[in-house]
């Protein structure tokens, strides 16, 4: 019972942090995205 | 005073012109009391026993059918305007929407408590009159916390879903109290209700003055 | 950097803390090696669930009171950070639950707690994510959160006299603080915890900056249109 409890808890761990990093790239991806869109237009 | 007994009058106005309110909360109270005499018959389980938690999951529930129209009702037809330019203070506008929604509520309750009573075989004595007044204390409780987060969800897409998602955990101290107050008055045991009815006195109190005081930032626009 | 420098700490801590867990502390008579559990728990639930709700109070309460919006943020983290920590909490305590009490839950005062506690911060975030505008989302979830987390004081209250009036089903757990070696290692978990805390917030914090700045660009890209 004992490492199955610490798996699990690093698993809830890294999944947040995973969904985490996905989530940061794709909105830096997105503002560098949108950044160079305005900065065409006057 | 005057503005208070204004509000309560005007939804109660409403009501007796549409009656959607009271009759749905009526009827949604008396079908689940059917449906757990269906449900519960054979299991051949004591009905004190399971009578408690029955009546609490008939009259939560039937209560956030009434409350989901309360506030929805003023969104949707833009008169939250009108009453927000009304001369009153927010938290007396709070306090009328909750006195309006209690007194529905109650009405209700105390049709479906008979029900209740005849459907499980139970004698109307003290024991009615007890229930009665723990559900008044309940329902206060449940009204207080229910009206703001009514005014929450009536702003939010999907009003219907919203309500019950974000009411039953915080009342879940109500449930507990009422729930077992009402099974210690039920089996006619030795009753020591006081800390429960505190609890249930509490809630109420401490709802009414949290919510006073912040609903004008739930209605502002 | 700074979330650079705290993601470094917390894994430098986490090393000597799990050793101490599995290999330096005494195994505990009664209930073996599943009481090694408790060392993760206890911290889980302390900064995890606790701190959550008082971190998600003073947000939601900042907001209302200055009105501005990086006390939303702060909320929604610590939101956050309740439901991945509660949740991860609960986990470890059904796994320690089985073989000590023979249930996966037992209906006990901090466990309840626990599991209302979870549902609330889980409809704080379900009530944001219902609110598309931006002003009203902060405001209305304020006043959710103010009034979730004034429920948590009655609900314990109301759970925790439920409980003494019927008997017990269950022996307490702990008997931690006993050993010297035990309270070392507690701490030392408790360390490890909190900095892990402070850096998945600080990490959630950065990330929910980006995405105000993505949504107000998004704007202003429609708007040039």
């Amino acid at each position: 019972m004992n490492n199955r409890a610490f798996t699990l808890v690093a698993i809830v761990f890294f999944i947040h942090n995973w969904v985490m990093s996905s989530r940061q790239a794709r909105l830096e991806k997105k503002l560098e995205e949108l950044k160079n869109q305005l900065k065409d237009r006057p | 005073m005057k503005p208070l007994t204004a509000i309560v009058f005007k939804d109660i106005v409403i009501e007796m012109r549409s009656k959607e309110s009271i009759s749905s909360m009526l009827m949604f109270g008396i079908l689940v009391l059917v449906i757990f005499m269906f449900a519960f018959e054979s299991s051949g389980l004591e009905k004190t026993v399971i009578g408690p938690g029955e009546l609490w999951v008939a009259f939560s529930f039937a209560a956030i059918l009434g409350l989901n129209r309360s506030l929805a009702m003023e969104i949707d037809n833009d008169c939250l305007q009108g009453l927000l330019l009304a001369p009153l203070g927010r938290g007396e506008l709070y306090l009328g929407k909750v006195a309006s929604n209690f007194a529905f509520m109650i009405i209700a309750e105390f049709i479906v408590l008979p029900v209740f009573f005849i459907l499980n075989n139970l004698s109307f004595d003290q024991r009615f009159i007890g229930i009665a007044g723990i559900s008044i204390l309940g329902t206060l409780g449940i009204s207080a916390v229910g009206t703001i987060l009514s005014t929450i969800s009536a702003n939010t897409r999907m009003k219907e879903v919203m309500l019950p998602i974000l009411q039953i955990p915080l009342s879940v101290p109500v449930i507990i109290a009422a729930v077992e107050a009402t099974s210690q008055i039920l089996n006619n045991e030795k009753p020591e209700i006081s800390a429960w009815l505190t609890i249930l006195a509490g809630f109420s109190i401490v709802y009414l003055t949290v919510s006073y005081l912040v609903f004008e930032f739930a209605v502002e626009e | 950097m700074k979330v650079k420098i705290l993601a470094i700490l917390s894994v430098i801590t986490m090393i000597p803390a799990l050793y101490m867990i599995f290999l330096f502390a005494p195994t505990e008579a009664t209930q073996g090696n599943a009481q090694r559990i408790f060392y993760i728990h206890v911290p889980l639930a302390v900064v995890g669930a606790y701190g959550s709700a008082i971190m998600l109070f003073i947000g939601c309460l900042g907001f209302l009171i200055t009105r501005d919006l990086k006390w939303d943020r702060f909320a929604a983290c610590s939101a956050e950070m309740g439901v991945v920590f509660t949740a991860a909490q609960l986990l470890t305590a059904m796994m320690w639950a089985k073989p000590i009490w023979g249930t996966w839950y037992a209906f006990d005062s901090r466990g309840t707690l626990q599991i209302v506690l979870l549902l609330i911060y889980i409809a704080y975030f379900m009530l944001r994510s219902y609110l598309p505008d931006r002003e009203k989302r902060a405001k209305l979830c304020g006043v959710f959160g103010l009034l979730g987390m004034v429920d948590v004081p009655i609900n314990y209250l109301s759970i925790y006299l439920f409980r003494t009036q019927h008997p017990q089903p269950v022996i307490s757990p702990g008997g931690g603080g006993v050993d010297p070696d035990m309270a070392k290692t507690l701490l030392m978990s408790f360390i490890a915890i909190t900095l892990l805390y402070a850096y998945v917030f600080v990490r959630r914090l950065t990330i929910a900056k980006v995405e105000e700045e993505v949504d107000y660009l998004t704007q202003v890209a429609l708007a040039n249109e």
